[in-house]
C-alpha cells in the first residue's frame, strides 16, 4: 500500500484561479519525494491537503489508507510536518512545546528529543517568540521526528535559513531518514537539497504535475537542447517533438528540455527538425527547473 | 504622501468594525431615556442628558482606544523604507486623531437624527438645546483627542505602545477609568474641553520635537533571547519538565485556549459578555429599574457570542498541524465566551437574591376602573385567544379581567385574574385578595377574614380599605424562602419554572446554530472574500434582529417587560405540565442545548482554518504580545 495517495485533486481559491487541477501522485513507503514548482505552483496547497488542513474541491487524498479529513487525529500522529510559515504558539517555552508534543502524540520518544535538543543547543526556557527562525524551524524538526513518524512532510523547510542551518536541518533530516527509513514529502526552492534528499522529483506547474520521475532517471535521461533560430524551429514546432517536456526562447537560441538521453534528442532534432547544429547535453536539476517552469506559458 | 500612509494606516484599516459599536451604543442611550420616561413619567434633565450622552458617545470609543493604543504603529514595511520617525509618526498621529473623530462625528450625526426621528414622541431627550450640543461635542472632542495623545507620547518611536501582556492589561484597565473619568468631567464648563485639546496639542508638539531617527525594534525586556535556567544547568532532559502542573490535559487546553484566545482584547470581550449575562437576569430591574428588557438583551448577547468564531479562528493555523481534535478546539472557542455569560448571570442572581427583602407582593389600589391587586407580573395568566373567561366566584358574582396583550395585533394576552369591578361586593373584593394571597403568598385565607380585618363600607356600596391597608406579610407571616433556596434553580418546585431555562435555550440554542452557519462558511468552496462578506451579513442580520427588537419597544408593538412576563408565565405553565416540573424543564433545556451544541460542532468539525500568511507576523506581530 502506498503511504501517501494524491487522486485527481482539484483546488482552487478564487473562482477560475485553479491551484491544483487534476493532481494525481502516489508516495510508496521509504521512500523520499521531492515537491518543485515556482512560487505559487500549488505545492503548499497539495501540502496542506495531504495534512487534512484544507480539502480538496475534487478528488481523493489518503495516507495510510485514510482520508485526513475523515481520521485527522490518527493521520497526524503519524506523521511529522514542518513548514516555513509554520507558527509554534509563541508564547510557550520550548520545554513547554515539548512537552504538549509528548502529550499529544502517543509514540513520542524522549531520547530521541533530549539528543535533538543537545545537538541544536536549544535552551529548553528559551520562550519561541524570541527565538531566532532557525532555532526555531530546529524545534519545529525536533517536535516533527522525536514520535518518530512514519512520513515526514517538509513544506520548504530551509526556507530563510542561513546555509548553516539548512546544512544542520538538512544533515539531520537526513540521518533521521537513514535511520529510520521514514517515508519523505517535501517541497523545496534549493535545488541542491532536492538533489542531496530526493529519491524522486515532482515537478508541478500550471497547477498540474510537469514531471514525475525518479531523479536518477532525470540525471541520466534528461538533456537540454540548445536550438539555433530558423524557420523550421518554432517554440511550437519543437513542443510537438515526442519527448519535449518545455521550449523557452532565448535570445541565442531556443532551450527545449527533452525525457531523452543527449544522443536520442540530438538524433530526434536532426531527423524531424533537419537542424543537425543543436547542441544535446545532459541537464542539471536547477537548470531543467528553470528552463521548465520559467519557458511554459 | 502623509495622507497616503494615513489610508494605509494598520489602525485606519479596521475602521469600519467601530461603526456597528456606534450604532448599539446611541439605541443603548435611547433605551436609557425610555426606561427613565418609563420609571418617572419624565425625561432627563439637562445635566443627565449631558453625562449620559457625553458617556454614549465615550464609552463606544473604549474598545478602539484599546485598539489603537495598543495596535502596531509602523508597518514592517514602512520601518524599512527611508522615511523619517517623524513622519511616521505624524501619519500615525494623523490616522488615529481622524479615525477617532469621523467616529465621533458618526456618533453625533445618529444622536441627532434619532433625535429628530423621535422628537415627536417625547419632550425633551439627549440634546435639550445647541449650547448643550457644542458643550458635550467638545468635551467628549477632548476626551478623545487626550486619549489618543497620551498613547502616542508614550514611547513614540516604539513599534507598539505596550508588548507585554501586563502592559496590556494595565491598558484595558486604565482606559474605562479614563472614559468613566471624563464622563465625570463633562459636566464641567466647555471651557474645560477647550484647555484639554490646547493641551493635547502641546504634548504633542512636544513629541515631535524630541522624537529620534529610528523606530524603536526593541524587544520588550526580559525576552530578548534564551534565558538559562535550573532545567540548563542540568543539562539537556525533557522528561525532567512539567508544565502545567504535570496534568497535561489541562496544560493542552491552556495551550489551546492560549493559542486562539489569548489577546488583551478578548478579555474585553469577556467583559461584556459577562455584563450582558447580569443584563439576562433583569440586572438593570436590580439597578433601579422596573422597565425588563433581559429578553432584549439576547440578540445582543447572540451578536458578541458569535465575535468569538472569526476571533478564534484568526489564530486558529497555529494548532492546524497538531493532532488535536477540532472539536477539543471549538471548546475551547465557545466555553470560556458561554462561561462568561454564565458567570454574569449567576452574579446579578446572586444580587438580586441578596436585594429582595420581604415585602408585601398583594397592594391594594383602587383604581378608576376597578378595584385593583398590584401584583407581580409572574403571577398574571395567559390567554391565547384574547378572551379570558371571567372570574366567577362560587356565589355567582364575576368579573371580566382586563387584559394587556402580548404582541401589539397578535391574539394572546395576559391578564390577571385577582382585580374586583369598582361596583363589586365586598365579599367578591375579598375573595379575590384571598385567591391572590393564596397564589403568590401560598396562604389559605377565609374571604370574610380578610373582609373584617382589611376593609369597609365608606358609605353606599363604594369599599375602602382600613387600619394600615393590606399588611398581609406583618399578619399572617407567610414563609420567605431563605436566601439559599432563592439561589438555587427551583428544580424540585412544580410550580415555577424560573426563566433561565427559557433564557439558556434562547440565548443558547440559536448563538449555537449561527455558529454553525458561521462554520459553515469557513469551507473549501468559499473564498476568501466571499467568506468575509458573508460573515458580515450573518453579523449585520444579527444586529437588525437586536435592533428591530427595540425598534418594537420604542413604537409599542410589544413591551419588554409584558414579554418578559409572558415567557416567565409561560414557563411556569411548561413546568406545571411536564411530569417532573420545573427539574424536566432544566433537563429538556440542557438537551436542546447540548443537540446544538453537538450540531455546531460537527459543523465546526469540517472547518478549513484560515492561514494567516508570512513569517513576517510571526516576528514583529506575535512575539511583543508573548
Amino acid at each position: 500500500m502506498n503511504t501517501v495517495t494524491f487522486e485527481n485533486i482539484h483546488r482552487a481559491y478564487k473562482r477560475g484561479v485553479k491551484v491544483l487541477e487534476g493532481v494525481t501522485f502516489a508516495v510508496n513507503p521509504g521512500e523520499v519525494v521531492g515537491l518543485l514548482g515556482k512560487n505559487g505552483a500549488g505545492k503548499t496547497t497539495l501540502i496542506r491537503i495531504a495534512m487534512g488542513m484544507i480539502e480538496p474541491q475534487q478528488g481523493e487524498v489518503r495516507l495510510f489508507g485514510l482520508d485526513p479529513r475523515e481520521d485527522p487525529i490518527d493521520v497526524k500522529r503519524r506523521v511529522g510536518y514542518v513548514s516555513e510559515d509554520q507558527i509554534l504558539p509563541p508564547f510557550l517555552r520550548v520545554g513547554e512545546v515539548i512537552d504538549l508534543h509528548r502529550g499529544l502524540f502517543p509514540t513520542w520518544d524522549d531520547n530521541m528529543a533530549d539528543r535533538l535538543g543537545k545537538r541544536f543547543d536549544l535552551s529548553p526556557n528559551a520562550r519561541i517568540g524570541t527565538l531566532s527562525k532557525g532555532q526555531a524551524r530546529q524545534v519545529a524538526l525536533l517536535c516533527a521526528v522525536s514520535h518518530r513518524p512514519e512520513v515526514l512532510i517538509l513544506d520548504e523547510p530551509a526556507g530563510g535559513l542561513d546555509p548553516a542551518a539548512r546544512r544542520e536541518f538538512l544533515e539531520t533530516s537526513i540521518q533521521l531518514l537513514n535511520d529510520q527509513g521514514s517515508t519523505i514529502l517535501f517541497s523545496s526552492h534549493y535545488m541542491n537539497d532536492v538533489e542531496r534528499m530526493a529519491g524522486r522529483v515532482v515537478l508541478l506547474h500550471d497547477a498540474r504535475i510537469l514531471v514525475d520521475r525518479p531523479l536518477d532517471h532525470l540525471r541520466e535521461n534528461h538533456a537540454l537542447a540548445l536550438i539555433p533560430h530558423g524557420p523550421d524551429t518554432s517554440r511550437d514546432r519543437i513542443l510537438g517533438l515526442k519527448g519535449c517536456l518545455g521550449v523557452r526562447e532565448r535570445t541565442d537560441a531556443m532551450h527545449a528540455v527533452f525525457g531523452l538521453e543527449p544522443e536520442e534528442s540530438q538524433a530526434l532534432i536532426s531527423r524531424e527538425l533537419g537542424v543537425s547544429s543543436a547542441r544535446c547535453r545532459n541537464v542539471a536539476l536547477e537548470e531543467m527547473f528553470i528552463e521548465l517552469v520559467g519557458g511554459q506559458s | 504622501m502623509i495622507l497616503g500612509m494615513i489610508g494605509r494606516n494598520l489602525a485606519t484599516r479596521g475602521l469600519w468594525r467601530w461603526l456597528g459599536i456606534c450604532g448599539i451604543s446611541m439605541a443603548v442611550a435611547q433605551g436609557i431615556r425610555f426606561m427613565r420616561l418609563h420609571d418617572r413619567g419624565a425625561d432627563l434633565s439637562p445635566e443627565e442628558a449631558v453625562t449620559l450622552t457625553a458617556a454614549v458617545l465615550i464609552a463606544p470609543l473604549l474598545p478602539f482606544l484599546i485598539y489603537a493604543g495598543s495596535a502596531q504603529r509602523y508597518s514592517a514595511m514602512e520601518a524599512a523604507l527611508p522615511l523619517p520617525v517623524r513622519r511616521l509618526w505624524l501619519a500615525h498621529v494623523g490616522a488615529l486623531l481622524l479615525e477617532g473623530l469621523a467616529l465621533l462625528l458618526v456618533m453625533i450625526g445618529l444622536l441627532i437624527g434619532m433625535e429628530s426621528l423621535l422628537a415627536g414622541s417625547t419632550d425633551g431627550g439627549l440634546i435639550h438645546s445647541g449650547a448643550d450640543l457644542f458643550h458635550m461635542v467638545t468635551h467628549t472632542t477632548a476626551a478623545v483627542v487626550l486619549a489618543i495623545t497620551i498613547m502616542l507620547i508614550i514611547r513614540p518611536a516604539g513599534m507598539r505602545l505596550s508588548t507585554r501582556t501586563r502592559e496590556h492589561t494595565l491598558l484595558v484597565i486604565l482606559v474605562p477609568v479614563y472614559v468613566s473619568g471624563m464622563v465625570v468631567l463633562s459636566r464641567l464648563p466647555v471651557y474645560f474641553g477647550l484647555i484639554l485639546l490646547a493641551l493635547s496639542a502641546l504634548l504633542l508638539w512636544q513629541t515631535y520635537g524630541r522624537l529620534g531617527a529610528v523606530i524603536d525594534f526593541a524587544l520588550p525586556r526580559g525576552a530578548a533571547g534564551p534565558s538559562g535556567g535550573p532545567i540548563e544547568e542540568h543539562g539537556w532532559s525533557t522528561t525532567a519538565l512539567k508544565p502545567g502542573g504535570g496534568n497535561r490535559r489541562c496544560f493542552v487546553l491552556n495551550v489551546i485556549w492560549r493559542s486562539l484566545m489569548h489577546r488583551y482584547l478578548i478579555w474585553l470581550l469577556y467583559l461584556i459578555l459577562a455584563f450582558y449575562g447580569l443584563m439576562l437576569t433583569g440586572g438593570l430591574a436590580h439597578l433601579g429599574s422596573d422597565w425588563d428588557s433581559r429578553l432584549g438583551m439576547i440578540p445582543m448577547t447572540w451578536y458578541l457570542l458569535l465575535l468569538i468564531l472569526p476571533v478564534g479562528l484568526k489564530k486558529g493555523d497555529i494548532l492546524d498541524a497538531f493532532p488535536i481534535p477540532r472539536g477539543r478546539i471549538f471548546t475551547m472557542i465557545t466555553l470560556p465566551a458561554a462561561a462568561c455569560v454564565l458567570v454574569g448571570y449567576a452574579g446579578g442572581h446572586i444580587y438580586g437574591v441578596f436585594k429582595e427583602e420581604p415585602t408585601n407582593k398583594v397592594i391594594y389600589a383602587e383604581q378608576e376602573c376597578c378595584h385593583s391587586l398590584l401584583i407581580n407580573l409572574e403571577y398574571f395568566e395567559i390567554d391565547w385567544d384574547g378572551a379570558p373567561p371571567p372570574v366567577t366566584s362560587p356565589w355567582g358574582e364575576e368579573h371580566a379581567a382586563r387584559t394587556i396583550p402580548v404582541f401589539r395585533g397578535l391574539s394572546p394576552v395576559i391578564y390577571k385574574p385577582y382585580t374586583a369591578a369598582d361596583s363589586c361586593s365586598l365579599e367578591f373584593l375579598s375573595y379575590q385578595v384571598s385567591r391572590a394571597a393564596e397564589r403568590v403568598y401560598g396562604l389559605q385565607i377565609e374571604p370574610y377574614e380578610i373582609a373584617n380585618r382589611y376593609f369597609e363600607k365608606a358609605g353606599g356600596d363604594s369599599i375602602r380599605l382600613k387600619g394600615e391597608g393590606l399588611t398581609l406579610v406583618e399578619d399572617y407571616a407567610p414563609p420567605w424562602p431563605s436566601r439559599l433556596e432563592r439561589l438555587l434553580p427551583p428544580l424540585f418546585d412544580p410550580s415555577r419554572g424560573g426563566l433561565f431555562p427559557i433564557i439558556a435555550v434562547l440565548v443558547g440554542v440559536p448563538w449555537l446554530l449561527l455558529m454553525a452557519l458561521g462554520s459553515q462558511i469557513y469551507r473549501a468552496s468559499i473564498s476568501t472574500v466571499r467568506r468575509k462578506w458573508y460573515l458580515i451579513a450573518i453579523l449585520g442580520g444579527v444586529l437588525v434582529v437586536h435592533i428591530g427588537a427595540f425598534g418594537f419597544a420604542v413604537v409599542e408593538v410589544a413591551e419588554p417587560h409584558i414579554v418578559t412576563a409572558f415567557v416567565l408565565i409561560l414557563s411556569s405553565k411548561i413546568a406545571t405540565a411536564l411530569p417532573g416540573g420545573a427539574f424536566s424543564m432544566y433537563v429538556l433545556s440542557a438537551l436542546l442545548i447540548w443537540a446544538s451544541y453537538a450540531f455546531a460542532q460537527r459543523r465546526f468539525d469540517r472547518v478549513e482554518i484560515p492561514v494567516q500568511k508570512g513569517p513576517l507576523r510571526y516576528l514583529l506581530g506575535d512575539w511583543a504580545a508573548s
